[in-house]
């Protein structure tokens, strides 16, 4: 459980991040150093865990910043948090170089799309809920199914790594995966 | 689809679709495909958000890693190229304004020595000032030199570096004692020259502070600053 007190320290780091946001949006190149100070440490982890090279993840972070000083007007308060949303941001990027996708122009679109439906607009504050909501929801799933989900999600492995990784055929963990994809939103939608 | 029996129950199929894009397991043509979906139906839009939100639960994973030091100077120099080149000139070096400003307080200490030994003899117009304020960057890289001269009442403000904003104004604001600011207008990138507005001359003293916001398209709605502070000083006489 987490205090009131540390909710409400991450109500309000969580405000201090959106505001350094729009005043980016602003070009404000102070609150985007300071931007870069409070998040950095975090999409660096995003780009490491997911590139498993430090060289082509710190590139990675350097594009990652310049993205969001270029399109920071496209991130609108909503539901979903800004860590999030930046999150959100650096993970997709990685995932582009991974998959030697051309990066996808609308990226941050699609990550802006969170906003836009998002119904909750205390999400900041429910989110260590949401937290225990998930794992309790992977948990329901057979141990290496959710390892599978959550390979897919924090380490941006394919299918093909994932089923290597798992010792099954390609097609198996496809099914495998869609099967505790449907699984896991019955439980989080509960 | 190589599992069509997993995509062909509606909704739910959708649903997986989504997560399997969010998790970025589409090869490039699916995931092309449900980008323009998404963007043309908004029922996708609502799954979409609901598994970004939930996944995004797991975020707490990522470990925070310092990132090299290097890495902001690099990211900078991406996006603002390589400094301004400086004017030159005295009145656009930001340096000789900042000296002047430390050396006033020496000079007026000399003026007042002087006056001792003269007879006290001066007319109104000797004893009238001159204030500057170097109103330094706060980080922006937008820094001012201003310049009142008591006797013609001119108030003189200059941009020394930085850029117009697009959609955006750069407004003054002189800070007097009370604390509150008030507003002298929105200035342009560039060399401004106005007559001090009367009400406001008696308020222009040495120690008040001049600073300047970035703010909406003609300046502050509200009559207070709303924006950032992007660049201040304080008014010292000469």
């Amino acid at each position: 459980m987490q205090s009131p007190a540390k909710i409400r320290a991450m109500q309000s780091q969580s405000s201090d991040i959106a505001d350094l946001i729009a005043r980016t949006a602003l070009r404000d190149r102070a609150a985007f150093q300071a931007l870069y100070r409070a998040t950095s440490a975090k999409l660096f982890g995003v780009t490491l865990r997911i590139l498993r090279d430090r060289s082509e993840a710190e590139e990675a972070l350097q594009e990652v910043y310049v993205k969001i000083w270029q399109r920071a007007d496209r991130y609108a308060v909503g539901g979903y948090s800004p860590i999030s949303w930046l999150v959100a941001v650096a993970r997709n990027h990685s995932l582009d170089i991974l998959r030697a996708r051309k990066p996808a122009s609308d990226d941050i679109e699609t990550a802006f799309e969170l906003a836009d439906d998002a119904p909750d607009p205390e999400a900041a504050a429910l989110a260590a809920g949401e937290r225990a909501q998930i794992d309790a929801c992977l948990a329901e799933l057979e141990t290496d199914r959710a390892d599978a989900v959550r390979g897919a999600y924090l380490d941006g492995y394919s299918y093909e790594e994932l089923a290597k990784r798992h010792g099954v055929p390609l097609n198996t963990m496809r099914t495998w995966l869609r099967r505790s994809l449907i699984k896991l939103k019955e439980c989080l939608t509960r | 689809m190589s599992n069509p029996e997993e995509h062909d129950d509606g909704l739910s199929g959708d649903s997986v679709l989504v997560a399997e894009y969010v998790l970025g397991l589409l090869d490039a043509d699916e995931h092309a495909r449900m980008t323009t979906r998404l963007a043309n139906e908004p029922a996708l839009r609502k799954e979409l958000a609901l598994w970004q939100s939930r996944l995004a639960s797991l975020d707490t994973e990522f470990v925070e890693t310092a990132a090299p030091a290097g890495a902001l100077p690099a990211i900078e120099k991406r996006i603002f190229g390589e400094p301004a080149p400086r004017r030159h000139g005295l009145w656009e070096s930001l340096a000789f304004w900042r000296s002047l400003a430390g050396a006033a307080a020496a000079i007026a200490v000399v003026a007042v020595g002087v006056n001792f030994m003269r007879p006290p003899q001066l007319s109104p117009s000797e004893l009238a000032t001159q204030l500057v304020a170097a109103l330094q960057d706060q980080g922006s890289g937008v820094s001012f030199v201003a310049l009142y001269d008591e006797t013609s009442g001119m108030f003189k403000l200059t941009a020394l570096s930085g850029a117009a904003v697009p959609d955006k104004d750069f407004e003054l604001w002189m800070i007097g004692e009370d604390g509150k600011p008030v507003s002298m207008g929105v200035v342009p990138m560039a060399r401004t020259e106005m007559p001090m507005p009367d009400d406001m001359k008696s308020h222009f003293t040495p120690g008040i502070t001049l600073a300047v916001t970035l703010e909406p398209k003609g300046g502050s709605p509200t009559g207070d600053p709303t924006g950032p502070v992007v660049a201040k000083g304080e008014a010292t006489v000469i």
